[in-house]
């Protein structure tokens, strides 16, 4: 009986899967796509959410690295304060005593988005901390824009395009090193208004539609507000268009397309106070008037050739080009000679010329996202997408449309800037991405037809199975390389630091919080704290003290400044500081723990800093024979300089190593060459637990002389 | 005209904010011997008529100054240069000094002590070696053999205050000091050009000239006042009593306006009711009162008094207000009226930054008073602007009329009917 | 003879005043609708041009006032070309957007036009 009934059992149970696999088949094709793409979506939007949160598991919810603290300090006080009070925000907290007025030198967009996303939430009665909302913003937007990249790949492409493009960017760790959890900076909120654009403007020109050209320029508005890489948008369309009249393919839409972005683009984003009249007057603008105006001489020319005859028309054409041509010439001419058009910002000219910044502006040269990107990173940040590149670019140039001249341009100009400075390989993710997936989709679609094909050529089913093979093989290693880079690389928070022990077990330095809190509750509320810039944003944020010189480095000799004071002698360093009303002296030590990113690494960028306005700060009298040493060979005017006296009073007590003597730098690997002095014009007020940040004070004048 | 008070927003320091207790009347007088005391009862009797609490103790005795942070002295005068075994340390009276506390020390020609060389020469004055005295071969008193008692009458210029205009020379036997070049230490009464400073064994020092300090004082930062007098026996009642042909010298005008003078009982200076008020501000209403912001007018309005005669009273001089971010950008001298109060309209400048508002009065012989406070200046907001410029109203225009264009025009477009061909 | 006279008219027919001739005539065939767009195009750039021109006479002071007006003009210009564009029989729009579809982009461009111009004016 009870075999019967389970055979029967079994049998109903076979059944029942039996009836469900052909109800599933009896589902209509386009319904069983849109299913299948909406679970595909999903996972995409649930998967780059989630691969960003490693360090929230491993750490906490906290701010990462440097500017995302101002980001964040911003954030608070915007929703503290309110919309108004937050554009006429005078900060007299920072780059004392000068002050920075806020409002107008920051982009906004990123602010208002968290304080928005804050506000929602609260209206809705989830009241989420301001600090979570700030610290989970990037990831989110990072599945928004896989969203983005779906819809953009599927409008210059197909369907199965958009989605291997949407898991791709998902995952990319060139896009994630920017915005991963906690990493709360423009880029994070950029990356999704830069593809949100670029999609309307495709969509606007293929369809030639003023709605979309208008939501082109509002998204275009967005990204003003977002980064300054917007310049890369108002260059890269221009380009395009003039692309595309050169080809021979001018037509309305692109007509309409574009005049329309740029008038109304161009009025947008010069809302946003920081951008302010730049759109009209500076020469990385030029190229977006130029395009426009031949726009408006191309159009107003077909207008009149359909009303004219065709010898008519030539000699009309020939009249009219020279004339403008000739206008326009004086116009760039006279504007440029008399200054009216601001030639290229350095930064800007940095771009073009790489060698520009090490010669001249040595600010710019010692940002460490400023560097050169090396080969290796590419491999590092893209993976695979480094040689289906140009296999994608391969198959846009195979079917040319006006999609897919964007899209080429896009990826050649995106891989030459980002040749230029590491912090731009942000921008080539997603065009790698794209094409990428143009050249997976593509080969997958040639070759799975073959393998649906007939048994009879059974070459071609080989062959089609060898290449799906291939390449699924290719995207499985490139989703574990993905997770691992974004595991061990990326997801550190830099503000809390980690190592192995001799015995595998993780030490956790959380030595930055400590001092930032013991500043916070020991130093008086006005305290002046004076440090090297890298570390201002973080003591305004966590610390909440007035510091001299943050990482805006809008005043280039305020920082030499501060550069001086720590490269001279402590008497002379003590008038400096005197004279800027500092209370309380901060530096970074690294020598202890081995921690490589310290200040005494950094000298040698605050010397040449301190020595561009001050003449008497000679980088070779730092350095012995051409070396940086801090041993006994090191010269005296490094030894008496107050950087190292910050950093190695006392450390002749300490024995790093066993083997080692006493004053054992870890990081230079050396014994240090001075030790036993002590302080004339500062004391110590404090030291955390692994000597990694340094407080001291700066005494008064004394009393009787 | 608006007026609003600021209360003291950012901590307004006091450079000197340990003052001590000014017109502390607590005196430690320590001598060689108590002999001394009658020997130099006149000295210490203009003390007593002004409700001083006096406490001799003789060298050897064990005193302390101060415990646990308190002192129990306000004022010390020590009178045993050459004693030993003092139980006292110059670090101790240091220590006092930097207090607020004030010392008064007589040296003689004999073998000072350790203490009492320290001290003076952390007060920057350098006294000569052990035995030697100053000698002027043209001022001394005829009376004498030896040439070291000799009249001067250099005193210092300067600062009034402290000898109230003396005239009369007075009579000086001990050991000089050089006095170094600083605007703390005042060189009370020097030697004349033809003084010098002579060892026991005859031969010259280097110290000669006007530069040889016969009494000098130093005021410190916080208003503690140190005096050094090379002769002790110049308080003596002898030297008080002393005649110079027919008149009497100044010994005892000079020891008692030099003791006052030292013991704080005049040209000490406080400030007091600081305020900021915004008088007219070319920002709009949308800025809080106790913001100040660019090209604002400002009225600065400070007291200041002075202790005279154990009562603060008003002082009337002139007070320098500087405006400062990292280079003064306004500088005024304000003069006060008769009861203390310094005030003055001040534009700001058009710069915005946080400066430092400092008032202060330097006038020698009478304590510093540096008061300070920092404020933010702010930029305009962005509503400080005009409203509707008049040079602009033809764009206002143009504006307008492409919207009103656009409306006529989409109602024209849209009932528009093509014109029916004609059959 | 014949043929090389009619040549030589030919090419004397090339000549401004004949081109411009001929060009009117082309237009006067153009449907009313789109000669009322014309009439409001020809408003703007005068109006284009006399803001351009005052600030020529009057310096750039307030810089925000001289661009937000003149890029209304500019703007409504091209929208209203954009919009004649679509409008226009000739130009294959009709398909993906219809009149009423173009109209309605047009007012919309518009609105957004006029509330940034607005922000910026003050």
């Amino acid at each position: 009986m009870s075999g019967k009934t389970a055979s029967g059992a079994s049998n109903s149970a076979g059944q029942s899967a039996n009836l469900a696999i052909a109800s599933m088949k009896s589902i209509p094709k386009e319904n069983q796509e849109f299913l299948l793409k909406v679970l595909i979506l999903s996972i995409i939007y649930v998967l780059a959410f989630s691969t960003r949160l490693f360090s929230v598991l491993r750490y906490e919810s906290v701010i990462h690295e440097f500017d995302p603290y101002f980001n964040f300090r911003s954030t608070k006080y915007l929703v503290k304060e309110g919309f108004y009070n937050f554009l006429n925000w005078f900060d007299e907290n920072s780059w004392y005593p000068l002050g920075r007025i806020v409002g107008g030198t920051i982009y906004p967009g990123l602010m208002a988005t968290a304080a928005l996303v804050h506000w929602v939430l609260n209206q809705i009665n989830l009241t989420v901390d301001i600090r979570n909302v700030c610290v989970l913003l990037s990831p989110w937007f990072a599945s928004n824009t896989a969203m983005v990249t779906y819809k953009f790949a599927k409008e210059i492409k197909d369907t199965q395009t958009g989605l291997v493009a949407a898991a791709m960017i998902a995952i990319v760790p060139g896009y994630i090193s920017r915005s991963v959890a906690g990493s709360f900076d423009n880029e994070g909120i950029a990356i999704f208004a830069l593809i949100f654009t670029y999609y309307c403007w495709i969509k606007s020109v293929n369809t030639g539609s003023l709605l979309w050209s208008c939501v082109c320029s509002l998204a275009y508005f967005y990204m003003a507000s977002a980064w300054g890489g917007y310049v890369f948008i108002i260059n890269l369309i221009p380009l395009h268009a003039l692309a595309l009249l050169v080809t021979g393919r001018y037509s309305h839409r692109l007509y309409i397309a574009y005049s329309t972005l740029f008038v109304i683009g161009t009025i947008l984003s010069m809302q946003i106070s920081f951008i302010g009249f730049q759109p009209v007057q500076s020469s990385e603008h030029l190229a977006a008037i130029g395009i426009f105006g031949l726009l408006q001489l191309f159009a107003g020319l077909n207008w009149v050739k359909s009303h004219l005859s065709a010898e008519g028309f030539k000699k009309l054409q020939r009249l009219t080009i020279i004339s403008v041509l000739s206008v326009a010439g004086a116009v760039l001419f006279v504007g440029t000679v008399t200054g009216y058009i601001s030639p290229f910002t350095g930064r800007f000219y940095s771009l073009l010329d790489p060698t520009y910044a090490r010669d001249h502006i040595p600010i710019i040269a010692s940002v460490s996202e400023h560097q050169p990107t090396t080969w290796a990173s590419y491999f590092f940040d893209l993976h695979i997408l480094v040689f289906l590149f140009p296999a994608g670019l391969y198959f846009c140039f195979s079917k040319l449309t006006d999609s897919n001249i964007f899209l080429i341009l896009y990826g050649v100009t995106s891989i030459y800037f980002s040749g230029v400075m590491v912090r731009l390989m942000l921008v080539l993710a997603p065009v790698a991405c794209v094409l990428a997936a143009i050249a997976v989709s593509s080969t997958l679609t040639t070759y799975m037809k073959k393998l649906k094909s007939p048994a009879s050529e059974s070459n071609n089913k080989e062959s089609g199975g060898v290449m799906v093979g291939v390449l699924t093989i290719l995207l499985i290693l490139y989703a574990f390389h993905c997770t691992w880079v974004t595991s061990e690389a990326y997801s550190s928070p830099s503000i809390v630091l980690s190592a192995k022990q001799h015995d595998g077990s993780r030490v956790i330095f959380d030595d930055f919080r400590e001092a930032y809190r013991w500043i916070g509750q020991n130093t008086a509320d006005d305290a002046r704290i004076m440090s090297w810039w890298d570390y201002g944003y973080q003591l305004s944020a966590m610390a909440n003290r007035t510091v001299l010189v943050d990482n805006n480095t809008w005043n280039n000799s305020h920082i030499a400044q501060v550069g001086k004071a720590f490269a001279s002698t402590e008497e002379d360093a003590y008038k400096i500081m005197k004279d800027l009303d500092v209370d309380y002296v901060l530096v970074i030590f690294g020598g202890l723990t081995g921690y490589s990113s310290d200040d005494i690494n950094k000298f040698l960028w605050m010397v040449r800093i301190g020595g561009s306005t001050d003449p008497s700060i000679m980088e070779e009298n730092y350095l012995t024979d051409r070396q940086y040493r801090i041993d006994k060979g090191a010269s005296p005017t490094m030894l008496n300089s107050l950087m190292y006296k910050l950093c190695y009073y006392r450390f002749s007590e300490v024995h790093t190593d066993y083997q080692r003597p006493a004053g054992f730098d870890r990081v230079r690997n050396v014994e240090i060459g001075y030790k036993g002095f002590g302080l004339t014009y500062l004391e110590e007020a404090f030291t955390s637990v692994h000597w990694l940040v340094r407080v001291y004070k700066v005494k008064d004048f004394e009393n009787r002389a | 005209m608006k007026s609003f008070i600021i209360s003291l927003i950012i901590a307004c320091i006091l450079v000197s904010n340990v003052f001590g207790a000014v017109g502390g009347k607590r005196v430690l007088i320590i001598v060689d011997d108590l002999s001394m005391v009658k020997s130099h009862s006149q000295f210490f009797s203009t003390l007593e008529g002004k409700g001083y609490k006096i406490e001799y103790h003789s060298a050897g005795d064990k005193v302390e100054l101060e415990k646990y942070g308190d002192f129990f002295y306000d004022h010390l005068i020590l009178f045993a240069p050459t004693s030993d075994s003092l139980s006292i340390t110059s670090s101790d009276v240091l220590k006092f000094i930097d207090g607020g506390n004030n010392v008064f020390i007589a040296a003689s020609n004999g073998v000072i002590s350790d203490t009492v060389r320290d001290i003076a020469t952390e007060c920057g004055i350098e006294i000569e070696d052990d035995k030697t005295s100053v000698f002027d071969h043209f001022n001394y008193d005829k009376q004498q053999s030896e040439q070291n008692l000799i009249v001067a009458d250099q005193y210092i210029q300067d600062a009034p205050i402290i000898l109230q205009g003396l005239q009369t020379p007075v009579l000086f036997k001990g050991v000089g000091h050089s006095i170094r070049q600083n605007p703390l230490n005042y060189a009370v009464l020097t030697g004349s050009s033809t003084a010098y400073s002579r060892k026991a064994s005859g031969v010259a020092t280097k110290l000669m000239g006007k530069k040889v300090g016969l009494v000098s004082s130093l005021q410190a930062r916080n208003n503690a006042r140190v005096t050094f007098a090379g002769s002790i026996d110049m308080f003596s009642n002898k030297f008080f009593t002393s005649k110079l042909g027919k008149d009497t010298v100044g010994n005892r005008e000079f020891a008692e306006s030099l003791l006052s003078w030292t013991l704080q009982e005049r040209g000490i200076l406080r400030s007091s009711n600081l305020s900021i008020k915004k008088i007219s501000t070319e920002s709009n209403s949308t800025v809080a009162p106790e913001i100040l912001t660019i090209k604002d007018e400002i009225e600065y309005s400070i007291t200041v008094e002075e202790f005279v005669k154990d009562q603060w009273v008003p002082y009337v001089g002139q007070l320098e207000l500087e405006i400062i971010m990292l280079d003064p950008y306004i500088r005024t001298f304000i003069k006060g009226n008769k009861d203390g109060e310094y005030k003055s309209i001040i534009k700001l400048p058009d710069v915005y930054g946080v400066f430092t508002f400092e008032a202060t009065i330097q006038k020698p012989g009478y304590g510093n008073l540096d008061t300070f406070v920092r404020q933010p200046i702010r930029p305009f907001r962005h509503d400080s602007y005009e409203r509707f410029i008049p040079s602009a109203f033809p764009y206002y225009a143009a504006c307008f009329s492409m919207i009103v264009g656009v409306f006529v025009f989409s109602i024209v477009f849209l009932f528009h009917q093509e014109p029916k061909k004609a059959l | 003879m014949s043929s090389t006279t009619a040549t030589k008219n030919r090419g004397d027919n090339l000549t401004l005043s004949s081109i411009i001739s001929s060009f009117s005539d082309s237009y006067s065939k153009t449907p009313q609708k789109l000669k009322i767009i014309d009439l409001f195009l020809i408003y703007t750039f005068l109006t284009g041009v006399f803001v351009f021109g005052y600030c020529c006479l009057v310096g750039t002071f307030p810089f925000n006032s001289f661009l937000a007006s003149f890029i209304s003009c500019v703007g409504c210009f091209i929208l209203t070309v954009c919009l004649r564009i679509q409008i226009n029989p000739i130009n294959n729009f009709g398909k993906t957007i219809s009149v009423e579809r173009a109209f309605a982009d047009y007012l919309f461009c518009n609105l957004i036009l006029h509330l940034v111009v607005f922000n910026f004016l003050g």
